[in-house]
């Protein structure tokens, strides 16, 4: 059994390694994924602003110098002409005016920045308020507007208070504690379901088109035909796409490593190292068991598609499961790169790993099961291994 | 009609036929685009109001105006009333992003012109949602001040919306993923009945016919098209009756789908006519367009994130497509380029490619 099984995953490497088309299939989604995220990194929670100053007092400048920090927005300074056309045109997603009488206004208690948002969907519309009025609270209240930063909470307001004033007049002070220092960058974050994506198009996907390939081409029935035993034959599948799906896996992971992109508490490498693999295991079982269930590459093309999007996006892809509806957490519960992306983060990012086992057991029983079903799924009726017919 | 326009009608019933023979293929053309727009739409659940526990050290009426404020703090917190320990718990375990604790004495403190401490606890690995919390405390603050009529806050912001309402997140993105199926649907079928042309060995015969192999690969594009803008209409139609969300222009709906499906199945018959083997198409296809897909336009106006995204983003009939939807269901423009600019680019990417394809099959 051993010899057929290292046989066919030698195959299934081979023909992977001698096909540039299939390696660029397989690193092109991770690495255009990849870079997405990387670009995101640096637009991520920053938007572009106009500000348009009218007032040049000493509270006006004061005011201009928190909007220039501030970590919301890009700032560029315009003219109201100028301004409009940019927000018409969509360079900047809202204008900050502050008004000729703004330093008399402040004086009297009544100052007010104006802010015209383009306020196209909400989700992005609230980030510019919540940082609009971060920024305004800082005037006043810099401790309170300081949240996540190096700063003194007990610092006085950016504009000099009134005579008899109070410092902080929002009377709500917040301490903030983090669960750890520093914040997870956000590229850190997200590279963790990148990681399920490189496994899940290394190794399903291209296990199932192979597999299904064999078929379509006659070859599987003609394997069935030689002395070789079934869970051979599934296994070297499983082989073969494990090792692929690992040797990328570890392609990417090193570097990101080295460059301090992902970093694992002490210790924890070994862990992370086992999951990776685990991850490997797990969604090539799930080509493997696409691949036997479709009978024209076509079919698979489309199942593999379903099934790897779904996997992806319900795992983490985008999101955090943990946040989602119930309902939807009990669907995403069924996929292999829901027990990947969480076994990954509590590893790299979480103190303690109280689901590991859960997550490894059930990454690793995909691979069982993908060989349980296959050597059943090969011992039915030879008519399912005869390759289908193909239509025009 | 002419021996050329025969070919490609014969081609496409051909290819039709084939799809009819084969149900369990088609009905997977069918449920691609939905599960891909159902999948993408979990994006938005969990784009605002992070899950966040509270605990009340008081339930007095200053309390309850202060938790209100964070409520009302620009769809921030989805907040949960628990103890100390089981929100610390559900924080080490990453199923909350935030505890925000009121302290015992908060009333009297406020009433009494002093100030109250609130204790703010963060699971800061996600920068995003972290970030979110972070600005939104403030807001909370300044919600909470005006509406107590606070003395001494000297300055506020004065918010102009540019339209008459937000677009809901989970509506926003479920239109822009109708364009992600369409172009899903599109490039893989595409490619793959084109590609399919080679690996049955048909294509070689197709290069000595009279008519050339032209017309018989676009007429294979153009069922895989037809399914792919049936395959698109169906996600489109459970984003009306669905989602809830009417079409502001129905007629733009249609052209959007179908120029953008036709865009993607003329581009991916490139590919597929490119690289001659069916394997590869969908892993390029699906790995190139998720992350186009985000940056489309998909989530707000693509130039918002800056001008190297905003232009690679013209890449993809994802940008265009997203441009169309946005504009026919929600009346939204989140591209500079007016709407017929947009349709018309797609119409090019769709006819152009298909015009060389039987000049790329002789290579």
């Amino acid at each position: 059994m051993i010899p057929t099984a290292w046989t066919i995953a030698r195959s299934d490497l081979t023909r992977w390694r001698r096909s540039p088309a299939l390696v660029a299939a397989t690193l092109i989604p991770a690495a255009g994924m990849s870079l997405t995220v990387l670009a995101l990194t640096f637009a991520v929670g920053r938007q572009p602003v106009a500000l348009v100053r009218e007032g040049y007092g000493p509270v006006s400048e004061r005011v201009v110098e928190i909007l220039r920090q501030s970590d919301g927005f890009f700032l560029r300074e315009r003219t109201p002409a100028q301004a409009a056309a940019d927000l018409e045109n969509q360079w900047v997603c809202a204008v900050i005016s502050i008004p000729k009488s703004f330093d008399t206004d402040v004086a009297r208690g009544y100052g007010h920045l104006e802010v015209k948002l383009n306020n196209v969907d909400l989700d992005f519309s609230d980030d510019i308020r919540r940082s609009v009025s971060e920024a305004v609270v800082m005037i006043d209240a810099p401790g309170l507007a300081s949240l996540g930063e190096e700063s003194d909470a007990a610092a006085p307001p950016a504009v000099p208070v009134r005579e008899g004033g109070d410092i902080n007049p929002y009377r709500v002070e917040v301490v903030e504690t983090d669960l750890r220092r520093p914040d997870v960058s956000f590229l850190a974050y997200q590279m963790v379901p990148v990681l399920a994506l490189l496994a899940l198009t290394a190794g399903a996907l291209v296990t199932a088109l192979s597999i299904a390939g064999d078929r379509e081409a006659g070859r599987l029935r003609m394997i069935r035909l030689a002395p070789a035993s079934r869970l051979g034959l599934v296994l070297g599948h499983l082989t073969g796409g494990t090792l692929a799906a690992t040797l990328l896996i570890g392609l990417v992971v090193l570097p990101l490593a080295l460059l301090g992109v992902l970093r694992a508490p002490p210790g924890r490498w070994p862990v992370v190292a086992a999951i990776l693999v685990a991850t490997a295991v797990g969604s090539t079982g799930l080509g493997v068991i696409v691949g036997l269930v479709t009978r024209r590459v076509t079919t698979t093309v489309l199942l593999g598609v379903n099934v790897a999007s779904a996997s992806f996006l319900l795992g983490g892809g985008f999101t955090t499961t943990a946040f989602l509806p119930p309902l939807i957490q009990g669907i995403a519960h069924t996929t292999p790169s829901f027990y990947a992306v969480e076994a990954l983060r509590e590893a790299l990012f979480y103190a303690a790993m109280p689901t590991l086992g859960r997550n490894l057991t059930v990454l690793l029983g995909t691979g069982l099961l993908s060989l349980i079903l296959g050597v059943w799924m090969l011992s039915r009726s030879g008519a399912r291994l005869a390759p289908a017919r193909i239509a025009a | 009609m002419n021996a050329w326009g025969r070919a490609v009608l014969e081609s496409a019933r051909g290819q039709l036929i084939s799809f009819v023979r084969a149900p369990v293929t088609s009905i997977l053309v069918l449920v691609l685009p939905l599960n891909l727009m159902l999948l993408m739409s979990l994006f938005a659940l969990t784009g605002y109001n992070a899950p966040t526990g509270l605990v009340m050290g008081e339930d007095t009426p200053r309390a309850r105006a202060f938790v209100q404020a964070l409520r009302d703090a620009h769809n921030s917190f989805d907040l949960r009333p628990m103890s100390r320990e089981a929100a610390h718990e559900h924080l080490r375990r990453g199923r909350l992003v935030a505890v925000v604790e009121i302290p015992e004495g908060f009333d009297a403190r406020i009433a009494s012109g002093r100030r109250s401490t609130v204790q703010l606890t963060v699971d800061n690995v996600n920068l995003d949602m972290t970030e979110d919390v972070r600005r939104a405390v403030p807001a909370a603050a300044a919600i909470f001040a005006e509406r107590l009529n606070l003395p001494r806050v000297r300055v506020r912001p004065r918010l102009i919306n540019l339209l008459e309402k937000d677009t809901g997140y989970v509506e926003y993105l479920g239109v822009s993923a109708v364009a992600l199926a369409a172009v899903i649907a599109g490039g893989i079928l595409g490619g793959t009945v084109i590609a399919r042309e080679w690996e049955t060995g048909a294509a070689r015969m197709l290069l000595v016919a009279s008519s050339g192999a032209g017309p018989v690969l676009i007429g294979r594009l153009a069922a895989a098209a037809c399914m792919g803008v049936v395959a698109s209409a169906v996600t489109a139609l459970v984003v009306i009756f669905g989602y809830g969300v009417p079409a502001s222009h129905p007629w733009e709906v249609v052209a959007g789908i179908v120029f953008t499906v036709v865009a993607s199945t003329s581009l991916g018959g490139l590919l597929g006519v490119l690289l001659r083997r069916t394997l590869p198409i969908t892993p390029l296809i699906l790995g190139t367009q998720l992350p186009f897909y985000l940056d489309s336009g998909a989530l707000e106006p693509q130039r918002f994130d800056g001008e190297v995204l905003f232009r690679a983003a013209h890449l993809s009939p994802a940008y265009y497509g997203v441009g169309v939807m946005e504009h026919a269901y929600n009346n939204l423009f989140v591209t500079p380029e007016p709407v017929w600019l947009l349709l018309a680019i797609l119409a090019l990417a769709g006819i152009v490619p298909a015009a060389f394809m039987g000049r790329l099959a002789r290579r």
